[in-house]
């Protein structure tokens, strides 16, 4: 049979693809991704570990503001949101890792 | 009906009972900007108290996606619709006493005197119908930023929505109220706050199922079992707070649900002691702020609220310290900075902390050093070999 796409009943779960209103003036896309480097920033990622998580599809959300406005933006984000605790991220190699 | 003050709405307001404040007073901070729904606390809290016969449908911890998500469906808004508009604070009048300036609407409580409910209500409320708790969230992840076609579906066909527009996790557990709008709710007197720790439970021996409480609670965290035919709730994990769990050999443990949280969002304490990293938080950063504090009944969760959702809407949800909380969250000082790295660092409950030479140290009830974070601790990448997280 053929689907018509009609439900035979009301069905609480839909709410599917709402409008969810912005503020004018405000670009949330760039705050949210603010947010995201800032939070890891102060788990002290460095800028390259971060930018590589904005290319990673599998970030499902930071990846997206990196398709829709570029690598140009996101490295330039990078630069303007400084933590006031700028601090050195040290590599360490995991030995246990290693062995397993 | 006497009058208690509330210091989250900056003057006196009218409930059921006479003010009388706990020994001290079980609160926790949760930070949104961390959240990611991933539901291990709503699972950890599940997993302890809410897996009988019963209580399929019971989450005294979930997490919902606002703004549509919510558990029950719609809670916050049907609230807000019954308590209808009102004029807000005067944030002139704020001082350390009134953080937030002086609320000048009505709360729940006056609200239910002033209407005179055909119910008798102590607080203005509602019962949530049995198909509102089905899910511990509601709408998750739905939100989008294009226009719905004629039966929900995008011009897109099959293709899953993306993340395009503003949404965010809220977590939630029993606020463990300084005014309870459950306790002034139940005709039997089976709700009270311990005055030891403020934490607010309901004596099963006593209550006899009326609902009162699911119904007057604005935050719908008590509930009804139908198995045993009477109402439950977050117990704040007491036998925890307490320190009887033999893993900490006595010492006091946080609750389930913040000790699980795999983004160290969330910390626990008592928010009028002012050597807590809590009382901190709230009362001296400002960072941490009551949810939804024009309902009345002085929560005890705070929440630092998340940076990029529209003002207008967090102004709604958490009041006017919005403002100074975003820019105080997002140049912290020193002391806050160490404050932020006691989330989730140990299962010991918190009392007091010290932060000094780039160290963020948290003592114990007795005094005694329970977790020391330095500010600069190694990362470490595990080799290409293996997988990493970028």
């Amino acid at each position: 049979m053929a689907d018509t796409g009609a439900m035979e009943g009301p069905n609480d779960f839909e709410l599917m693809h709402q409008i969810v209103p912005g503020e004018s003036g405000r670009d949330h896309t760039e705050e949210m991704a603010e947010t995201y480097i800032i939070e890891l920033k102060r788990m002290r990622w460095s800028n390259e570990a971060i930018l590589q998580m904005f290319r990673n599809s599998f970030y499902a959300g930071p990846h997206q503001v990196y398709r829709d406005r570029g690598e140009g933006f996101i490295c330039d984000l990078l630069e303007r949101c400084r933590t006031n605790r700028e601090r050195r991220t040290l590599f360490e190699e995991d030995s246990n890792a290693q062995s397993l | 009906m006497p009058k208690v003050y509330n210091w989250q709405l900056g003057r006196e307001m009218e409930y059921p009972y006479e003010g009388k404040r706990a020994k001290r007073q079980f609160a926790a901070v949760f930070n949104i900007n961390r959240c990611i729904a991933c539901q291990t606390c709503t699972m950890a809290c599940k997993s302890t108290w809410t897996y009988s016969k019963g209580q399929e449908a019971m989450w005294w911890n979930n997490v919902e996606t606002k703004p549509y998500g919510g558990y029950p469906q719609h809670w916050d808004v049907k609230t807000l619709q019954l308590l209808g508009e009102q004029p807000g604070w005067d944030a002139g009048k704020s001082d350390s006493e009134k953080p937030y300036g002086v609320y000048q609407g009505e709360t729940l409580f006056e609200a239910a005197k002033t209407r005179a409910t055909e119910s008798g209500q102590q607080a203005l409320g509602y019962l949530p119908e049995e198909k509102e708790w089905r899910s511990p969230n509601f709408y998750e992840d739905t939100a989008h930023s294009t226009l719905a076609s004629k039966g929900g579906r995008t011009a897109d066909g099959t293709e899953l929505p993306e993340h395009r527009a503003w949404f965010f996790y809220l977590q939630r557990i029993c606020n463990h109220c300084s005014y309870p709008a459950c306790l002034a709710a139940c005709p039997r007197g089976a709700i009270y706050k311990r005055p030891e720790d403020g934490i607010v439970l309901i004596d099963q021996s006593q209550c006899r199922g009326y609902r009162k409480c699911v119904e007057q609670c604005p935050y719908k965290k008590p509930m009804f079992n139908a198995e045993t035919r009477v109402s439950e709730k977050c117990i704040a994990c007491y036998p925890r707070v307490e320190g009887t769990d033999p893993l900490t050999s006595g010492d006091p443990m946080v609750t389930r649900c913040i000790s699980a949280c795999v983004g160290k969002i969330r910390l626990q304490g008592w928010i009028d002691d002012p050597r807590s990293p809590i009382y901190h938080l709230v009362r001296v950063a400002k960072v941490a702020l009551p949810l939804y504090p024009q309902f009345g009944t002085e929560p005890n969760v705070y929440y630092i609220p998340p940076r990029w959702v529209p003002r207008g809407y967090l102004h709604q949800m958490f009041g006017p310290g919005v403002d100074h909380a975003l820019g105080a969250y997002a140049k912290p000082d020193q002391e806050l900075l160490g404050v932020l790295q006691l989330f989730g660092a140990t299962q010991k409950l918190i009392y007091s902390y010290k932060v000094e030479n780039d160290e963020a140290i948290g003592y114990g009830e007795k005094g005694q050093e329970v977790v020391r974070v330095p500010f600069e601790d190694p990362v470490i990448i595990r080799s290409n070999k293996h997988l990493n997280v970028t």
